[in-house]
Order: structure tokens, then C-alpha cells, then sequence
């Protein structure tokens, strides 16, 4: 289907990215503020909010087809994550690896070059969201966390525990507004009234209810779904990873998102985009769908016996999709099977986690409060004849 | 002594399953097996979060709009000891339906399709200007 693309990439280039004031490239985020900062002039200043700069605002209910932000194009496999910069300030030909960074030092005059030229190697997005929650603060919030669940934690993590280890992580999402309408049918039922009969020695309770067809059709205009676009962090299976933990800690004021500059990045690290478009539709229609039983619900309150939806169609009218980075503090600990996650929202400060267990000594309580149990009621059973 | 435990154990889950809570002697014998694996499981949550996620279909901002409803009464149920509806489903919106859940996407308008619009509308034969770009008459 054909889509529409609208630019962000503003005409940037790769390179020296200057201080407006004084020509400085040596320039980063000053947390806390959520400005970027030149260290040479102390020069402040913010990119624009890519919403009312792109028209990512627009009325929902005008969308149709799909239009994608450019930095939300697809990635071609042949794309090279490793580009080669002309310094243009001496000349040499310093490399940037942007699977790792998206900024290099040159290593003859010093200066500061950045990648941002939106790739379609998915390492440029559209727009970030600075961090705001300073390391101090996050390393705090993790050290609480940890310190709630010491008892039955694993003896090794708790004594290999460094939350000064924590890493400012930026994490590729893709953000979806979707033009929609939902029906939904199904089978709904009211209780009329309840009793008991005897039977035997026992009273046994009966229902009558009424059933009732249901049907609920509403056109749904979605603002901002945040949908995972690193293949890998998109796989949130507890059994095999804590990705949960990482999904955990949303929402994010993605509202605020500013248009992408690799100083926003200077001290961090990101994480790739790995996800289209395309890839994605199926995971969008379900959370339309999802979004949408969940606004149906308020709408059948008055049975009481609950509803079973038996149809659920969504109608797609148009969509619009937009990259960015969002700011996570991340802990991580390898535990020889899992990578255990301990997870900070860089914008709100959420916090949550995952602490590798001691399993034989939870079983051990476990089963001594399951023994107790069993003689206490066991004795009251008895006692009640 | 332990086949009578279970037995017992046993019947007063079908008992208890049944709505038939009249005499709870029998299922004090739950207590231990339930406090056990109950606190297991709890702390196991409490430590590894594997069941926290964020709970995008209520957080997330949408709009609705149009809202037609149908509302019929089809049967009436006498005497059935379910305490809700068979396969509730309607509290529980990340569940798909299988076959019952279609999708549709709408191709964006053509410029064929804008243009039979316009005509419709009874636009047509008023004079405008021409879009940007566009090559005029």
C-alpha cells in the first residue's frame, strides 16, 4: 500500500554539530533541565517538540492510509551501521560504528562528530525524549528497590549488587496514532434472581438470568500507542528474559518528544531499531483491538454475569507512525540463564525490577508454612467435626 | 492417613467449586497447601515482576466517537449453578477471538476517488485554483 512519508530529517548532516552561539562541538545534555549544553560557552538551548514542528498534532480523525515519520521508514538489510566521516575540520577519516554510538571524537583535532542524518539502517529517529532524572537519583531508586528483596534473593547477586553500574540507556519505540473504528457482538447476561435448594444434606445455590444479544460499534481515534521496535526487547517471554521489566516502567510524556540530535546522546548509550512499519501492523491492530474491548467495557457494566465477546472487528483508516528514543536507566545482571533487568524511567522515575531468587530456600519456607498450615486447619477440621 | 487427606482434600474443592460453601470444616484442610504455595508464588512475583507490564489498552489516550449499541434480550437461563456467563471474556480485552477477530484496512482515498467525491457533492463546475504543482488547464 502506498504511504505517505513526511520528512524530519530537517536537512541535517553528518558531522560537526556546533554550538549556535560559539561554534563549539563539545555538547551534551544537561540532565535535570533537559537542555543541551555547549561546556565551552555554557550556552543552553532545546531542539523543538517534533509534534507541533512535523504536525504530528493534527486531528486523529483525518488520518488515512498510512503516512510514516522518515525515521520511521524501513531498514535495509544492505545498510551499514558502520559510516566513515570526513572531519571537516581537519580532514581525516574518523569512523563511526552506529551500532554502538552515534557520536566519535576525531583522533587528531578532537572535535566531536555525530550521526544525524536519519540511516535506513534504523539508528536515527525522528525524535527523543531527554533524560530528566539525574544517574544520582536513579541509583537510589535501584538500591531501594533491591533492598526490599534481599532475603530470598540469590546470595551472589546480593553480594555482586553495583548500582553505581547503572546505564543511561536509550531505547528505540515506535509511536502509532490510528484513525479506527471497532464492532464488537457477542452474549451478555443479567441475573434475575438466586436461591438455594436442598439437596441432600447439602444447600446447593441456582441462578436464573436473562441472555442477552450485545453488539457496540464506536469509530476510535488511538493517540500514541508505544510500540517496542528492537526485535529483541519486543520479546517479552518471562521464562526466557526480562524485557517485561523494561515495558514495565511506561508511560513516557512522549508529548514532549524533541526532535533527534546526537549531543542528546553524548554519555549515553541506544539501542537500535530493528523493527518497520510493516513488521509491526500485526502487534498495532491487536493493541487497537485491545484499546478498544478495553473502552467497550465501561460500556457493559449492567451485566452482572459478565459478556463473552464472540466477534471483534477493527476497521484501520489511516495511521500515522513516528520513531524515538525514550530515556531508561538500566541495571543488569547476568544470573548464568537469565539477564535480570532493574529498570528506571529517565523521565517519571518509575522503578521496577527483577531480582534472581533463591529457590531452595523459598521452597524450604514455602513448604514449612504449607506444614504448619496443614495442622492448624487440620486441627480445626476436627474440631468441627 | 494421606489417601484420606486427599479424598478429603479433593471433595471439598468439587464441593467448594459447586458454590456449596455451607460447611467449611473440610475445607480448612486447603489451609496449609494454600498458604504454601500461595506464599511461593507471591514472593516469586514479588522478587522477579514477571507479571508486570504496563497496561496500555486502559493508559493509553483515545477518543471514542459514535457509539451505536444493541442491546437484546434472546434467552432466559433457570436454575444453573455457573456464577457468570459461560467464557466470560468481556473484562479481559488482550484476549483475541481467534477466528471470530477480523481486520480491515482502508486504502487511503485516491485522487479518482476525491474527484468523484467533489462531483458529488455538487462542487462541481465551480472554478478553483489549481494545487500546487499542478500543471493547470
Amino acid at each position: 500500500m502506498a504511504e505517505r512519508v513526511i520528512d524530519t530529517s530537517d536537512d541535517q548532516s553528518d558531522g560537526l554539530d556546533r554550538c549556535p552561539r560559539c561554534g563549539s562541538t563539545e555538547i551534551s545534555l544537561r540532565v535535570g533541565t533537559g537542555m543541551l549544553m555547549c561546556h565551552f560557552c555554557r550556552h543552553e538551548w532545546a531542539e523543538e517538540v517534533i509534534e507541533q514542528k512535523f504536525g504530528f498534532d493534527s486531528a486523529i480523525s483525518d488520518l488515512a492510509g498510512t503516512t510514516i515519520a522518515s525515521g520511521a521508514a524501513g531498514i535495509q538489510e544492505s545498510a551499514e551501521d558502520v559510516l566513515t566521516l570526513k572531519c571537516q575540520a581537519c580532514g581525516a577519516e574518523v569512523i563511526v560504528n552506529t551500532a554502538q554510538a552515534m557520536q566519535s571524537r576525531c583522533h587528531w583535532c578532537r572535535q566531536v562528530l555525530s550521526i544525524n542524518a536519519q540511516q535506513p539502517n534504523g539508528a536515527v529517529p525522528d525524535g527523543l525524549l531527554p533524560f530528566s532524572v539525574p544517574r544520582e537519583d536513579a541509583i537510589a531508586r535501584i538500591t531501594q528497590f533491591v533492598k526490599k528483596r534481599t532475603f530470598f534473593a540469590h546470595p551472589k547477586f546480593v553480594k555482586e549488587f553495583a548500582p553505581t553500574e547503572v546505564v543511561g540507556v536509550y531505547m528505540p519505540y515506535l509511536l502509532l496514532d490510528a484513525n479506527t473504528s471497532v464492532d464488537l457482538r457477542g452474549y451478555g447476561e443479567i441475573q434475575t434472581r438466586t436461591y438455594t435448594r436442598k439437596e441432600g444434606d447439602r444447600d446447593v445455590r441456582y441462578y436464573d438470568a436473562d441472555v442477552y444479544q450485545v453488539a457496540r460499534s464506536f469509530d476510535l481515534h488511538i493517540d500514541d500507542v508505544v510500540i517496542e521496535s528492537s526485535g529483541e526487547r519486543a520479546d517479552m517471554d518471562w521464562r526466557r528474559n526480562t524485557n517485561n521489566i523494561i515495558n514495565a516502567i511506561q508511560p513516557f510524556d512522549v508529548k514532549s518528544a524533541v526532535q533527534y540530535n546526537a549531543n542528546y546522546l553524548s554519555g549515553f548509550t541506544s539501542e537500535k531499531r530493528t523493527l518497520d512499519v510493516s513488521g509491526l501492523s500485526g502487534e498495532a491492530h491487536s493493541r487497537a483491538l485491545s484499546i478498544g474491548r478495553a473502552r467497550a467495557q465501561e460500556t457493559i457494566g449492567q451485566y452482572g454475569r459478565g459478556v463473552r465477546w464472540e466477534g471483534e472487528h477493527l476497521t484501520v483508516k489511516g495511521t500515522r507512525w513516528v520513531s524515538v528514543y525514550l530515556p531508561i536507566w538500566l541495571y543488569s545482571y547476568f544470573d548464568g540463564r537469565l539477564t535480570h533487568f532493574v529498570a528506571v524511567n529517565g523521565r517519571t522515575g518509575a522503578t521496577m525490577g527483577s531480582v534472581p531468587l533463591r529457590h531452595g530456600k523459598l521452597a524450604l519456607i514455602s513448604t514449612i508454612i504449607g506444614i504448619v498450615g496443614t495442622v492448624v486447619g487440620g486441627i480445626g477440621a476436627i474440631a468441627l467435626g | 492417613m494421606l489417601n484420606e487427606l486427599t479424598l478429603s482434600i479433593a471433595a471439598t474443592s468439587v464441593a467448594w467449586a459447586n458454590g456449596e460453601t455451607d460447611n467449611i470444616g473440610p475445607l480448612l484442610w486447603l489451609l496449609g497447601p494454600a498458604a504454601g504455595i500461595g506464599f511461593y508464588v507471591l514472593t516469586f512475583l514479588r522478587y522477579r515482576n514477571a507479571n508486570k507490564r504496563h497496561a496500555y489498552e486502559r493508559q493509553t489516550s483515545s477518543d471514542v466517537h459514535d457509539l451505536r449499541t444493541h442491546d437484546a434480550v434472546v434467552d432466559r437461563i433457570r436454575g444453573t449453578r455457573n456464577r457468570s456467563i459461560r467464557g466470560a471474556n468481556g473484562s479481559r480485552p488482550l484476549d483475541r477471538l481467534g477466528r471470530g477477530t477480523t481486520v480491515t484496512v482502508v486504502p487511503p482515498p485516491t485522487i479518482e476517488s476525491i474527484i468523484e467525491e467533489h462531483t458529488q457533492s455538487g462542487d462541481a463546475g465551480q472554478q478553483t485554483d489549481p494545487p500546487p504543482g499542478h500543471p493547470g488547464v
